[in-house]
């Protein structure tokens, strides 16, 4: 599947029909409420109070229904009309959309929110679609903006979608220069479908990113993207005995299952049945 | 649009120094009852610009007299007040008019409650 952001500008692609679309899938309903929660529970808050919550490229309001679960309130702004006109008509209990391109910088007075989130938007910054303003004007922008309207000892959490590491790298670098602390959290790393980018931010200056899911010795933060070693093929031979290593052993299985978990997969409980050989039959 | 949404929003547009409080050109509103959360209010308080808010309520005709011209700790003992504020933040809703800078008059629509805040490229610093 082609990426959107290749193919026109968020206003123009997300029309009246995408985002009806986009709304009534439950595929995507799932993926982005699932995301929303991650997010949420990355930015830390403080148990059993209600916050207000910036959510930043809201779309038709998927992630704004997880955010009030989770008892939050929350205003979101998006570029895309049509999206928001399909948020608006769910009257929420705690949320409010405003227009606004995210790119122009956040139009809100300093200090105002408890946390922000944004799933699957940021990498729509990376495209350049006027000619007046580039990229990383615009990401300044936005970060800036994002630095001034969260109030201190506030964080924020945002998802997006990088199609290659100089975005990550476009993205993290602006954060950090406008005086961001953090880094990326990179959700089930070895999975290509459940591998999620989390751009993790705070004032702090002893800000140590929270641990990734999926990964099995422990959340290493990364800052930019690195391609992993392939580890080397062991051959297959005879062990000093003589006897030839069983083809799918207990530990053969043990190691996949392991593999499997680590990319998110829903995959059995290990027990005493595991990999264990069936009665030779007539 | 919520009026806690207008307590937070600014013009920033280039050129314009504060863009706050945006004077609200109301042609329909609409007011629902939801139930408040006091603690959430209390939580709010320090946050809400009360000149924000008495201009506000000023432009919609809301008594603006109900809130004081600034934040004092001793504001989230008086449960009325809180239900009051509550009520001015979360239940009247504008849904039809626009918003309009204080310094240089740009106007901001809001069509079906949604307040469209877009600058053009020249309106960018």
């Amino acid at each position: 599947m082609s990426r959107p952001e290749r193919q026109n500008t968020p206003q123009n692609y997300y029309d009246d029909k995408e985002a009806r679309k986009y709304n009534s899938s439950s595929r995507i309903i799932d993926i982005q409420s699932e995301i929303t929660e991650r997010a949420l529970e990355l930015l830390a808050l403080e148990p059993g109070r209600r916050a207000l919550i910036l959510d930043i490229g809201c779309g038709s309001g998927l992630s704004g229904e997880a955010i009030e679960e989770a008892g939050h309130a929350w205003i979101g702004c998006d570029i895309s009309k049509d999206m928001l006109v399909v948020a608006a008509e769910k009257e929420s209990e705690g949320g409010d959309v405003l227009q606004r391109d995210m790119g122009q910088g956040l139009p809100f007075r300093a200090a105002c929110f408890d946390g922000a989130v944004s799933i699957s938007a940021l990498q729509w910054l990376c495209y350049e679609d006027s000619k007046a303003q580039s990229a990383t004007a615009r990401l300044m922008r936005f970060f800036a903006s994002l630095y001034t309207v969260l109030r201190r000892g506030a964080r924020a959490a945002l998802q997006f979608y990088p199609e290659n590491s100089e975005q990550v790298l476009l993205i993290t670098q602006a954060a950090t220069r406008v005086g961001f602390q953090g880094g990326l959290v990179v959700d089930y790393p070895n999975s290509s479908k459940a591998k999620k980018y989390y751009l993790c931010l705070s004032f702090e200056h002893s800000y140590r990113v929270p641990q990734a899911l999926g990964r099995e010795e422990g959340g290493r933060a990364l800052t930019s993207v690195g391609v992993t070693e392939r580890e080397r093929v062991k051959p297959r031979g005879r062990k000093k005995g003589g006897k030839r290593e069983q083809v799918k052993s207990r530990e053969w299985v043990l190691a996949k299952k392991e593999k499997q978990r680590q990319k998110g997969l829903n995959v059995r409980e290990d027990s005493k049945y595991t990999a264990r050989k069936r009665k030779d039959r007539l | 649009m919520r009026l806690l949404s207008h307590n937070v929003l600014r013009n920033t547009a280039k050129g314009v120094v504060d863009g706050y409080p945006l004077k609200i050109e109301a042609a329909e509103i609409d007011v629902r009852d939801t139930e408040p959360d006091l603690t959430f209010i209390r939580h709010l308080l320090p946050t809400i610009s009360f000149s924000g808010l008495r201009s506000a309520a000023e432009d919609l005709g809301l008594d603006a007299a109900a809130f004081p011209a600034s934040y004092s700790t001793t504001l989230g003992e008086d449960e009325a007040f809180l239900r009051a504020l509550h009520k001015a933040l979360f239940d009247v809703r504008v849904l039809e008019g626009s918003l309009v800078c204080p310094e240089s008059g740009r106007r901001f629509s809001i069509r079906g409650g949604i307040p469209d805040m877009m600058l053009t490229d020249e309106e960018l610093s």
